[in-house]
């Protein structure tokens, strides 16, 4: 037999003096680069306080929100009611409890109704292509002709008041981003090299789907999920001051705004307090969602 | 005669998130008028960042000089700081660099004509209109084919070749005495390789400009350049004339890099194509040792006990940091 | 460049076409039609089957769909917008009489946000790790979370209730008292701005800094070239292509917020009217404004998008 001369090379990596490669764990990257900045946690901090606060609501507000107490109505504030009065008689800090409750109801479900949505629609256009892509496109763009403040009015005037009418009226504003967002990663990532080499391994279509597609575009979905739920917080904000909202009598701090501000002469608390509490929230979100694009997003892998 | 440049004991260092990489550590060298050097190393041995550190392009909040000299006809230029006028009027006139990515190293949203006057009007000082017209020259000098009207083209219409080749127009516009050269050929096609190689030697002939060609790749080297140095770990290894350095190999790195690379006329019977062992070091929290010892096949027990030797002689001209060849018989 | 342009405008038309079938069969999915409604505000209970088809026929009821909106949409190329049953008068005239002062606040609110939110995020990345930029950046961050109508009922309490430097409330033309008219605008605009200057001071800032760190950038840097030069002609330019896009997107929102803060400002403008039609059922004003606005949207986005091919050289050859 012949002797080859190749059959000596032995392959490379099995001597024992091959190192291990340091492996840096991607997930404990990912939780240095959010935990490494202030803000960030900041915003998670206030996130969890107002969930705590929304669970317990009761059990934190000191009355019923309710309750109403015409005896001692815009009182200023204090030790029996720290923020003091309504015009009602109703006491401030407990409405402001229990509207945390009202905020974190619609912004969530608001998100959760257009994100489904939205990233159906998306897949759809980006999947099917064609004329889908360009129907649907073509509707979100007229969609987002309407201020979503104007639409979400249009919508709600349409259905009537209600806090159902006005997740589904914000929810419809809300569609065109995640659509869009959607679209857009499925597109560039089906032109992507690795997408090509992995049908060319022979994978299905719904297997590239999920294992490479959709791991691609659930972090800026997640940013833009987070900032829009701070988003909504502020629109159904507004909505509630024009007395286009939620019914009375529920709590919202918006309509709390509407409220105080016949009575900003006597106390002033009555609106500032409401709104301090919507730049929380706001504020919150918008702190989570940017520490999570800096902690999710690839470009900035190795560059800290 | 005095060198052009002479680079002391430079040390440029990172402060990252997980600690202090000593990128370029202590290195040395010069370069004369009218010379090509080759500046061989691999990936992440600090051979970039001492190019960068030259012309004071460092990104500041990670990256610091912290030691050295880079003196350019005798004057330091690391005294100036690096958005000083002094500092602008060095680069691009003085030493100007080309880099590896031609994709993303011209700005989009400027024409080549643009990219290619501006530093004309600085420099130079030229009327827009003759800026234009010797902009124009350049361009066909490097050997883009139409060059007056290309002049208005931006450069996602160029291919990367192309690209690269305008940016040694760029480079080469002021009359510059020192053209560093980033592994200019890293990423293009082997044709367009050896094209932009043969342009760079006419263009430095022409010009009478010195060339720096910082490599990875050996063969690049090994046919234009005068003088090689080798780098590992940030650190130069070895040094001397190009013929010296690849018949005569002494340092233990630069012998395994030769005999990583195929020669022509061998065959496999010959010669087996034997990999160094081991995987580059981590730039973080060094050993004081030899960087190179874990993967090198003559290590005694002095490297072991011993700091990272000096360059020393070996020959006329050639030098080499390692304890090796003290009791090596030449 | 005028391929791309006349695409551009191309869909800006079928965009605008959709927005006005969207807006026509809006108002014909209101719960009972809008004879009902017409009914209902006039009074006119009691009217026999023949009276009520009589009046079907005078509102174009009776006819198909479609032709009902060709009817429409040839009312509005000649400025017919109909009949505000509210009000009893010319929807286009009421309009007319609002619209102005509308869009004199979002000029306004558009110019001030533009010229200070680019700015100071210009700054704010020039001066990266600088006391300015923790401070800016900071105010920024607060900015965008503060509700525009609460923003405006302070800035009302404390500057013209408690201070009385200013107007509380109402609008003054400039043509009729150029400094009357200065003080009762500056806080409806700087309310409408507001979250407008600290979002795009947020995003031209991390624009900015994403440029810098460019191959180009250094490129430009090893020329020789000065600072001040690098910063201008390189790095702006392509900063501004993502700010762009996004500065479009403020005109919708000011349009938006308009609504509340005019409300809040007591300003009679189109954001009122539209507040005041909704509660009131007055669908024609709803329809005639909603058109117009979105309409300016699209346009404003037109222009943006081409707008984009100039900043942005690789699109124009799309």
């Amino acid at each position: 037999m012949v002797k080859k001369a190749y059959n000596n090379i032995e392959p490379v990596g099995t001597r024992e003096w091959e190192e291990k490669a340091p492996r840096y764990s991607e997930t404990r990257r990912m939780i240095a680069v959010f935990a490494g900045r202030p803000l960030p946690i900041i915003g998670f901090t206030i996130i969890i306080l107002l969930v705590l606060m929304a669970i317990f609501a009761p059990l934190l507000a000191p009355y019923p929100p309710n309750q109403m107490d015409i005896v001692n109505k815009l009182q200023q504030p204090s030790s029996a009611h720290w923020l003091g009065t309504d015009s009602l008689g109703r006491d401030t800090l407990s409405r402001i409890i229990y509207g945390s409750r009202t905020s974190l109801i619609i912004g969530i479900t608001v998100m959760i109704i257009s994100s489904v949505a939205g990233i159906v629609l998306g897949l759809m256009a980006a999947y099917f292509g064609g004329a889908t892509y360009h129907i649907i496109m073509r509707f979100m763009d007229a969609l987002m002709a309407f201020p979503m403040l104007l639409l979400a009015l249009l919508i709600a005037s349409l259905l009537g008041v209600g806090m159902v009418n006005i997740i589904i009226a914000l929810g419809i504003g809300m569609i065109s981003a995640p659509c869009r967002l959607m679209c857009g990663v499925v597109l560039s990532v089906k032109q992507n090299d690795y997408v090509l080499a992995a049908r060319a391994m022979g994978m299905s279509n719904r297997r590239l789907m999920f294992q490479e597609i959709l791991p691609n575009a659930f972090p800026p979905l997640l940013v833009m999920i987070t900032i829009g739920i701070g988003a909504v917080i502020l629109a159904e904000a507004g909505l509630s001051f024009l007395g286009i909202g939620i019914t009375p009598p529920t709590a919202t701090w918006g309509g709390m705004v509407n409220d105080g501000y016949k009575f900003i002469m006597y106390n002033p608390v009555l609106a500032i307090s409401p709104g301090v509490a919507i730049m929380l929230v706001v504020f919150g979100f918008n702190m989570l969602g940017d520490g999570l694009r800096d902690a999710l997003d690839p470009k900035l892998r190795g560059v800290i | 005669m005095a060198p052009l440049l002479r680079v002391e004991n430079l040390k440029t260092y990172f402060r990252t998130y997980r600690g202090l990489v000593k990128a370029v550590d202590g290195v040395s060298f010069e370069i004369n008028e009218k010379e090509i050097i080759g500046l061989v190393g691999e990936s992440g041995c600090g051979k970039s960042v001492t190019m960068l550190s030259i012309l004071q392009l460092i990104s500041s909040p990670p990256g610091e000089i912290v030691n050295g000299k880079v003196k350019y006809e005798g004057q330091d230029l690391l005294q100036y700081k690096s958005k000083s006028e002094a500092m602008n009027s060095i680069r691009g006139a003085k030493i100007a660099m080309i880099f590896q990515e031609p994709m993303t190293s011209l700005n989009p949203v400027l024409t080549i004509g643009r990219q290619l006057t501006e530093s004309l009007e600085i420099h130079l000082h030229m009327s827009p209109q003759a800026a234009k017209e010797r902009a124009s020259e350049l361009l066909h000098m490097v050997g883009i084919p139409d060059a007056k009207s290309r002049l208005s083209a931006y450069p996602h219409q160029f291919s990367g070749g192309m690209r690269q080749r305008v940016m040694i127009a760029i480079a080469l516009s002021c009359n510059p005495r020192i053209l560093i050269a980033d592994e200019p050929t890293t990423a293009v096609d082997v044709t367009t390789q050896a094209q932009l190689l043969e342009l760079m030697q006419d263009m430095v002939n022409r010009f009478s400009t010195s060339l720096v060609i910082v490599t990875h790749n050996l063969g690049v080297v090994a046919r234009y350049a005068e003088r090689i140095y080798v780098m590992y770990s940030g650190r130069i290894v070895e040094s001397g004339w190009a013929n010296d350095i690849f018949l005569n190999p002494r340092h233990p790195y630069t012998i395994g890099l030769l005999k990583c690379v195929p020669q022509l006329g061998e065959t496999r019977q010959e010669r087996k194509l034997v990999p160094i062992k081991g995987l580059p070091p981590n730039l973080i929290n060094m050993p004081a040792t030899c960087a190179f010892l874990p993967r090198c096949d003559f290590a005694s027990d002095i490297c072991r006990s011993n700091p990272w030797p000096s360059l020393e002689a070996v020959g006329e001209n050639h030098y080499i940091a390692c304890y090796y060849h003290k009791s090596e018989k030449p | 460049m005028i391929p791309y342009i006349i695409r551009r405008i191309g869909m800006g038309v079928i965009i605008i076409f959709l927005v006005t079938v969207m807006v026509f069969l809006f108002i014909r999915l209101l719960p009972g039609d809008p004879l009902t409604i017409y009914l209902n505000k006039t009074d006119m209970q009691q009217l026999t089957e023949e009276q009520i088809y009589e009046l079907r026929v005078k509102f174009g009821l009776e006819k198909t769909l479609p032709l009902q909106y060709i009817e429409w949409m040839g009312g509005i190329f000649t400025g017919d917008f109909g009949q505000s049953i509210f009000y009893n008068a010319d929807v286009a005239l009421l309009i007319r009489e609002r619209m102005p002062i509308t869009l004199y606040l979002g000029a306004l609110a558009f110019i001030l946000s533009g010229v200070l939110g680019i700015s100071f995020g210009v700054i704010c990345a020039l001066r990266r790790g600088t006391w300015i930029d923790t401070v800016v950046t900071l105010l920024a961050n607060i900015g965008v979370t503060m509700p525009s109508f609460w923003v405006g009922i302070i800035l009302i309490y404390l500057l013209a209730v408690k201070a009385g430097w200013l107007p509380v409330s109402g609008f003054t033309s400039p043509f009729d008292d150029f400094w009357l008219s200065m003080k009762k605008i500056i806080m409806p605009v700087i309310c409408l701005s507001l979250f407008s200057i600290a979002s795009l001071t947020r995003l031209t800032r991390s624009s900015m800094l994403e440029v810098i760190q460019q191959d180009y950038i250094r490129t430009a840097w090893s020329k020789g070239l000065k600072e001040r030069l690098i910063i201008s002609r390189h790095t702006l330019k392509n900063a501004m292509i993502p700010v762009v896009t996004i500065v479009g997107l403020q005109v919708a929102f000011i349009f938006g917020g308009s609504v509340l803060i005019e409300s809040v400002f007591n300003i009679n403008g189109i954001g009122r009217l539209m507040t005041q039609a909704v509660q009131n059922q007055d669908y024609l004003i709803v329809q005639a404004c909603t058109l117009i606005i979105a309409f300016i949207v699209v346009l404003s986005n037109l222009v943006v998008d081409i707008s984009y091919g100039w900043f942005d050289p690789r699109i124009r050859y799309d």
